[in-house]
């Protein structure tokens, strides 16, 4: 495995297009291991992309992805059932299935990967919930659950095998302060106790500032700037600033590319 | 002109598109090792909800079928002095052509849909992508329990039709409209023939039940993942289904007619 | 607990479709008589002309139902159709001299076969030959022979006006 402070995760220069439009254009980002890495950008920029190709749900069109310095696209079908195992990911809004309730959701990588006997798997599971407060919602039905209560149930599914990544699709979205905070807090902490490597795809500047160990800021396809938190804070570029501090306009601008108006008036 | 006939070979394009992957799709959902311990529930639970859940719009349906070709039989029969015959003729369209035909649009619009509709959800709240995340092949926990419990309901949901609807026909025939009991079953005995009536309407209702199910969780599982997409795709299963089915029934009925 | 009774539906399903399946091959169409080969012989005739007779045919003597016409070819030799009858084995006392006819069920029913029994002392044996048989009755030689019936009952008088 790789040593303290190598990056587990190496993007290098990334290109990827969906239906002609270009999402990725040379994006090169290195993720240390055992640190919450944080990636912001703009909406719309590809962000869950990325998480996707990582775990090599899409391929690249050219580019190299390896995780411990091995090459993502050359695994086999053995070796990448293996990779998945090792990494965790909460979905934007949990993705919890549907037909189960809070148990079975949270007990579903156990029964799937592991041969536990039963009461082994109970034990595990309310450890699990119990570490993201909802131990008393186990019975519950995936419908009865809020926003917030159900990504925290999903955070407990994707821990419960024991990853060593951990990869986060806008946790804090449409969260209020409270459950957010919550959320925080527990990213920070699970990457703490459990020895994680944390990615946390976001476009919530202040809160991920808040634990994230570095940050990369994506823009038309690539890395507009990187840095510690305090880095980014303090960086002059008019993309940086404009991003930092939420202007609605700036380099990238608030009207859709068109003519200007006084010309369309006129048509 | 030429935009025309552009769009027209595009469309051709993406047609043997969809098919080759669609293709694919069934070929890697059904050539999965099957683990056979974890595979009987998934399978049963599909069963359930496929084939049971069906049975009361299928048997209800097939009770009015059968009652309305006996009393529409019986009216013509009659002219000819041949009410006799109106055994067979109720078993006869059955077995050979309503049961199987009417049993598949049927299923195709009360089991499929929900299976493209399900599935569709599926796929747009993200649970296909994190169960792939999680290594578990959606392809074979979600996809192949719901294909497999469709080849086997719909036959069963069949012959179940066929039944009932030869008993509604009996109901108007014999009780109501007063055509000698006896004769009714003797008649349609001599003019059924297991091999060729029966067994050949459970044949279509295999195939049908193959189309049917497989259009449904291709549909689903490609459907754009927002609640447009998974109406688009709900209607085009239904649509699809019930179009090849009355295809192939013209195709395998001639076929079989030799 | 759940799971159990759902897998007891499904089963209770599955059943239903077998004894449907059972039900519709006995009670639709009759399989019960087409079962058991051994409980069969085979004779044959050979016809003239066998109209409209089908494959599956009763065989009847006195309107009973003793078996089914198994199969029809065209014997290459003679020229005439070969009927090949499948007759319970419970009904094994014909007489050699029998005679098959081929009769239709009503006015516009179809064709079967009827035996009527000779007075031969030795019996039909399975493979056995029925000799004397009568064809089915053709419309339009029966019209025919009416028409030249009626010709022939002007000509006396046209003779006598000569």
């Amino acid at each position: 495995m790789s040593e303290q402070g190598a990056p587990i995760i190496c993007i290098k220069d990334l290109h990827f297009s969906r239906e002609k439009k270009s999402v990725f254009a040379g994006l090169n980002i290195k993720v240390q291991q055992h640190k919450i890495t944080a990636i912001l950008g703009p909406s719309g920029t590809g962000k869950t992309t990325l998480l996707q190709l990582i775990g090599r749900q899409l391929l690249p069109d050219s580019g190299q992805i390896t995780v411990d310095a091995r090459d993502i696209a050359d695994l086999s079908r053995k070796q990448l059932f293996r990779l998945r195992r090792r990494m965790g990911v909460l979905f934007q809004g949990g993705a919890l299935f549907t037909d189960f309730n809070v148990y079975e959701n949270v007990a579903f990588p156990l029964r799937e990967h592991a041969r536990l006997p039963e009461d082994m798997v109970q034990d595990l599971v309310l450890m699990m919930l119990e570490a993201v407060g909802l131990r008393g919602a186990v019975n519950l039905r995936i419908d009865q659950l809020s926003g917030g209560m159900a990504r925290r149930v999903a955070l407990a599914r994707s821990v419960i095998l024991g990853p060593d990544i951990m990869m986060y699709d806008e946790p804090f979205t449409g969260q209020d302060p409270i459950a957010r905070g919550v959320l925080l807090s527990l990213i920070k902490q699970m990457n703490d106790a459990l020895n994680l490597t944390s990615i946390v795809i976001s476009h919530d500047v202040l809160e991920t500032a808040r634990i994230a160990d570095y940050v990369y800021l994506l823009a038309e396809g690539r890395v507009l700037a990187e840095g510690t938190p305090e880095q980014m804070f303090n960086d002059e570029s008019p993309l940086v600033k404009q991003f930092v501090q939420g202007n609605p306009d700036g380099p990238i601008s608030f009207h859709y590319p068109v003519k200007p108006f006084e010309e369309a008036l006129y048509d | 002109m030429i935009s025309a006939i552009q769009s027209l070979g595009r469309m051709g394009i993406e047609f043997c598109d969809h098919v080759g992957r669609s293709g694919i799709f069934l070929l890697q959902t059904i050539f999965r090792q099957p683990k056979w311990r974890q595979a009987w529930p998934l399978l049963s639970t599909q069963l359930y909800r496929v084939g049971v859940l069906s049975l009361a719009i299928i048997l209800l349906s097939a009770l009015f079928i059968g009652m309305v070709v006996a009393l529409q039989g019986y009216n013509t029969l009659q002219k000819f002095g041949a009410e006799q015959e109106l055994g067979q003729l109720i078993a006869l369209s059955v077995v050979r052509e309503l049961g199987p035909v009417v049993s598949a649009l049927l299923f195709a619009g009360r089991a499929c849909s929900a299976l493209t509709a399900e599935i569709g959800l599926m796929r747009a709240t993200e649970q296909l992508s994190s169960m792939e995340m999680m290594a578990v092949d959606p392809l074979w926990r979600v996809v192949a329990p719901r294909l497999w419990a469709g080849f086997i309901a719909l036959p069963i949901l069949t012959i179940l039709f066929n039944v009932t609807a030869i008993f509604g026909g009996h109901l108007v025939g014999v009780d109501w409209l007063g055509v000698d009991g006896g004769s009714f079953w003797t008649n349609m005995q001599s003019a059924v023939s297991f091999q060729h009536d029966i067994l050949n309407g459970i044949i279509k209702s295999l195939v049908f039940g193959f189309i049917t199910t497989w259009i449904a969780v291709y549909q689903g599982f490609y459907s754009k993942p927002n609640s447009v997409g998974i109406s688009q795709a709900t209607t085009k299963t239904v649509v699809y289904s019930s179009l090849l089915v009355l295809a192939l029934d013209f195709v395998l009925t001639a076929v079989m007619m030799q | 607990m759940r799971s159990k009774v759902i897998d007891f539906i499904v089963g209770l399903f599955m059943l239903a479709g077998l004894l449907g399946l059972l039900l519709l091959a006995f009670k639709v169409s009759g399989l019960t008589t087409m079962v058991g080969n051994g409980a069969f012989y085979s004779v044959s005739a050979e016809f003239d002309n066998i109209g409209d007779l089908k494959v599956r045919a009763p065989v009847s003597v006195s309107g009973v139902t003793v078996g089914r016409v198994q199969n029809i070819v065209l014997d290459p030799v003679s020229f005439r159709a070969k009927v090949i009858l499948q007759i319970k084995q419970h009904f094994d006392k014909f007489p050699k001299d029998t005679s098959a006819s081929i009769l239709t069920q009503g006015l516009l029913g179809s064709n079967y076969i009827s035996l009527t029994p000779g007075f031969d002392q030795t019996n039909l044996k399975s493979g056995g030959v029925i000799q004397t048989t009568h064809s089915a009755l053709i419309l339009e030689n029966i019209i025919g022979q009416l028409m030249f019936n009626l010709k022939n009952s002007d000509k006396p008088t046209d003779k006598k006006e000569e």
